[in-house]
């Protein structure tokens, strides 16, 4: 689509002498409809059409960008990205070698693309979704669709040439109940690298999605807010992905351990878990999630084992920082669009299977809670994690007993790890179109997931003495 | 930004020819510039972006898109396309269209020219400046990250009832985040500085993120869980006001039933030390503009007086469907209008902050984790601190985070007090100290 563009940017390039330059056009979709109370009330699409161009001189990066694709401002922004390495002076900044990816890049047997879909056939989704929770006497629904789609071209001075297909599609909705004063809330998203028939089945059916938001919101007037103190804590798949994501991922991307800022740099090799701790992050797996074939820096995407029976083994690396650490990329330089700079990021992240069964964990645990529906977690460099469970339940001599609501689980990384004893065979994993993981002002669709978990000890940040 | 009033009333014609009733374009040009360091690493960044919104209404069917790039033809096509897309949705009711024109309200303009013509070289040594002094303070002190940024920022709102205003506005931040580490313990610090105006002294940045680190390596573990009065700093109390308080402001949660906040207006929801005012047209304020999203003049809209809920933050929409004036608080998210803050104020209370410490148990300062999942519809939040101190016989001793815990309307009902002074912080909230009750903290 752009190689001419491109064509005239590397051979600029090279006239002006840049050791390395990276051009990656981007032009991509994101439709949106929410549904809110039997009214559309956003309805519409974002077209995100532009070039971002990162070039190489003296060991310093320069990334420029510009959403005008004329000939003469695009090799402006060229120059504009090589004025500002420049001022950088001489740096320590390389790009690590890899191997050529060349072609296009596309998801595989998708039926009902979002492209070519009607709208109307998007709207009714979400209606479906809504009048579903409203017959369940749900006093406020929000349904929404999203999807993204377009192409992203990456083209380098070493040779790589590729068109990513990126493709992301779900429903998602948010329920309200009231009930003698009492507020309950639900949610659930179902989304993945699909077309539209995927919400003809099982799982994915409007109706079923509704009825998983409905039933949590219920639950939730019955809930009451969590014991605090240190606790047994049972992890939901979802739940655990987020565990996945904040208390180990973030840590292990590689811009923190070439800083060495990261309380995980220079422990390979090292046991830092318990033996049921399995740790990957990987572009495809079968069992769900996001596909990402290729990042934003061309490379195609490898599967990083980080944790293997509780040893650190790999980081999360973009071609910057596996150049500083000596070794390959794995495929995780992500940006959010083609205005960013592509940092390293998570893709789907997620424990791996253990070998009990949900049941036997909850049945061996005395007494502890239960957690399921993550709202969101965050990592800070010292170790120190959060992630939050929307719902859960009190576990009493190996039983499900009182659920309780909003509970916040924290910890540190390099002390949590080493409490997990028990991991379930079964691995979950999920993505979403709304929201997705922020890191330093960028914003990344990621998948995560697990089997279910159990960590002996994780501070609950509940209310009362 | 009249350069760009061609293209927009071709634009605007174009769904009019198309058969709309209304139209609206939103355009917005950016220029923003920022250098990072990763450790000692530095990388430069230039952006130049324009991005236009349309929205169309036909009779109840309303539709909005977004793109990115001003050329022309490939805006015809986008406005075809979603007149198209309008044809085929479904009415809202309650639509009752796009804004009238009208006058600004105040004239302040947060344009500093100092910023506008800012280049990387200033923002390099400037890093370079405080990664070394904040290293040289104490070895066990590295540099996570650093960056400093400016955004410069023009937008035009137009629409078919002659509605065209023109806006501009520049915005700076400076951050540094420094890890510590010694003897197998850990700790962060973050300063930071936001503002609309050039500033050229960041040690106030380098002082916070120093002393947060190094505060964090002494800490110790508070081993229990307590129902205490604490003391939040500006930046934690904004934090946790911004993600369980303010969305529930909005007139789109409040209609949607979203909000508790719904049905109370005149009713006594906080105590009388509380008060809270949004004001789109305070002079240095970081979300201060002649014109909201829509077009709408800012003003200033009393929402909380002694402790009585007066009123919601409204758009046009809503405005229209609850039949009172906009408030000027339309903003956009992707296609969609919706609405937030511009500068909320709290009021500024009697005390010194020392006075306030010497009544509570624990001081929350840092900035919290996990904010995002506090739970605005019951308004429970259960939250990591970063950087508390215990507060125990006169003196502050630096805690590991605690998580804090407790809803914030039996909180603000329970007579808090605020210090003298406020300060601004980067959540749009302008707030003094705060003294909070009954608050869990475990640690």
């Amino acid at each position: 689509m752009y190689e001419d563009l491109a064509d005239r940017i590397l051979r600029k390039a090279s006239s002006l002498g840049i050791d390395f330059v990276e051009a990656r056009f981007e032009d991509t979709v994101y439709e949106t409809l929410l549904y809110v109370n039997g009214r559309v009330m956003d309805a519409g699409i974002n077209r995100i059409n532009g070039v971002g161009i990162k070039v190489l001189v003296n060991g310093s990066m320069g990334f420029a960008s510009t959403s005008r694709l004329e000939a003469n401002n695009v090799l402006n922004t060229l120059e504009e990205a090589l004025r500002i390495a420049k001022t950088l002076g001489e740096g320590g900044r390389r790009v690590s070698e890899v191997t050529l990816s060349k072609g296009e890049y596309s998801i595989r047997g998708v039926q009902k693309h979002p492209a070519s879909a009607e709208w109307n056939e998007k709207l009714d989704l979400v209606k479906r979704m809504h009048d579903y929770a409203r017959e369940k006497g749900m006093q406020s629904v929000v349904a929404r669709y999203g999807a993204y789609y377009g192409i992203i071209e990456v083209y380098t001075s070493d040779g790589i040439k590729v068109a990513n297909k990126p493709l992301l599609t779900g429903l998602g909705v948010n329920v309200v109940s009231r009930e003698d004063g009492k507020i309950g809330d639900g949610s659930h998203t179902m989304a993945g690298s699909v077309g539209l028939e995927a919400f003809s089945r099982d799982n994915w059916l409007p109706e079923t999605i509704a009825e998983k938001a409905v039933s949590m919101s219920r639950e939730k007037i019955r809930a009451r807010p969590p014991p605090a103190g240190e606790l047994v804590v049972v992890i939901k798949p979802r739940m655990a992905g987020v565990f996945a994501h904040e208390s180990f991922g973030h840590l292990s991307e590689g811009d923190n351990i070439a800083t060495g800022t990261s309380p995980l740099a220079g422990r390979l090799g090292e046991k830092i878990a318990s033996e049921a701790v399995t740790i990957v992050d990987t572009g495809v797996d079968e069992r769900g999630g996001v596909k990402l074939l290729v990042d934003d820096e061309g490379v195609q995407t490898r599967k990083a084992v980080l944790v293997e029976k509780g040893v650190l083994k790999g980081y999360l690396l973009n071609r910057e920082t596996a150049a500083a650490l000596g070794t390959e990329s794995t495929g995780n330089g992500r940006a959010q669009s083609f205005r960013h700079d592509p940092i390293v990021r998570m893709r789907n992240t997620f424990f791996e299977a253990g070998d009990w069964s949900e049941e036997e964990i909850i049945s061996d645990t005395k007494r502890g809670v239960l957690v399921d529906q993550p709202r969101g977690g965050q990592v800070d460099l010292d170790g120190t994690f959060t992630f939050t469970a929307s719902i859960g339940y009190v576990i009493e001599n190996g039983e499900l007993k009182e659920p309780i609501r909003d509970v916040v689980l924290a910890g540190n990384i390099l002390e949590m790890l080493k409490y997990v004893d028990a991991a379930s065979r079964n691995v979950e994993i999920f993505t979403s179109p709304f929201g997705g993981c922020g890191k330093w002002g960028q914003r990344a669709f990621v998948g995560l997931g697990g089997p279910t978990l159990r960590a002996t000890k994780l501070l609950v940040g509940g209310r009362g003495e | 930004m009249s350069e760009y009033r061609y293209l927009v009333d071709k634009l605007l014609k174009r769904a009019l020819e198309l058969g709309v009733d209304e139209a609206e374009i939103a355009l917005n040009r950016s220029i923003s510039r920022d250098v990072k360091a990763e450790g000692r690493s530095f990388k430069a960044t230039s952006k130049a972006d324009e991005t236009i919104w349309v929205r169309v209404a036909i009779g109840k069917k309303v539709v909005g898109a977004t793109a990115t790039g001003l050329v022309e033809d490939k805006l015809l096509s986008l406005v075809e396309k979603t007149v198209d897309i309008a044809r085929v949705s479904s009415e809202d009711p309650y639509w009752s269209g796009f804004p009238e024109p009208n006058e600004p309200r105040h004239r302040w303009v947060g344009f500093d020219e100092g910023i506008a013509t800012l280049d990387t070289p200033f923002f390099l040594e400037n890093i370079r400046l405080a990664i070394d002094e904040a290293e040289s303070r104490d070895s066990r002190l590295k540099t996570a990250r650093a960056s400093a940024s400016l955004t410069v920022s023009w937008n035009v709102v137009a629409n078919t009832r002659g509605v065209w205003t023109e806006d501009r506005g520049t915005y700076m931040n400076f951050m540094l985040y420094l890890k510590a580490k010694d003897m197998g313990r850990e700790s962060t610090g973050f300063g930071y500085i936001v503002s609309r105006s050039l500033v050229t002294d960041f040690k106030e940045v380098v002082e916070d993120s120093v002393k947060y680190a190094l505060d964090g390596l002494r800490a110790s573990k508070f081993g229990r869980s307590i129902i205490a009065p604490v003391v939040m700093s500006p930046e934690v109390a904004a934090e946790l006001l911004f993600n369980v308080l303010v969305p529930s402001l909005f007139a789109s949660r409040v209609q949607e039933g979203l909000s508790p906040l719904a049905g109370k207006v005149g009713k006594q929801i906080a105590s009388e030390s509380f008060s809270l005012v949004d004001d789109g047209t305070l002079p240095g304020g970081l979300r201060t503009s002649l014109y909201d999203s829509e077009g709408v003049p800012r003003r200033r809209t009393v929402l909380v007086e002694k402790g009585v809920l007066k009123g919601f933050l409204y758009n046009t929409y809503t405005a229209r469907r609850d039949k009172v004036e906009s408030t000027g608080n339309a903003s956009r998210r992707a296609t969609m209008v919706d609405i937030s803050h511009t500068n909320l104020v709290l009021a500024r209370g009697k005390s010194t902050q020392e006075e306030l410490l010497s009544e509570a148990k624990v001081f929350l300062d840092g900035y919290l984790m996990s904010a995002h999942t506090v739970n605005p519809i019951t308004g429970d939040f259960s939250v990591v601190v970063t950087n508390p101190y215990l507060i125990e016989n006169g003196e502050v001793k630096p805690l590991q985070p605690v998580t804090i815990a407790g809803n914030i309307y039996e909180i603000l009902r329970n007579n808090p007090l605020a210090s003298r002074l406020s300060e601004q912080t980067p959540y749009g909230i302008v707030t003094p100290y705060l003294l909070l009750r009954d608050i869990t903290v475990t640690g």
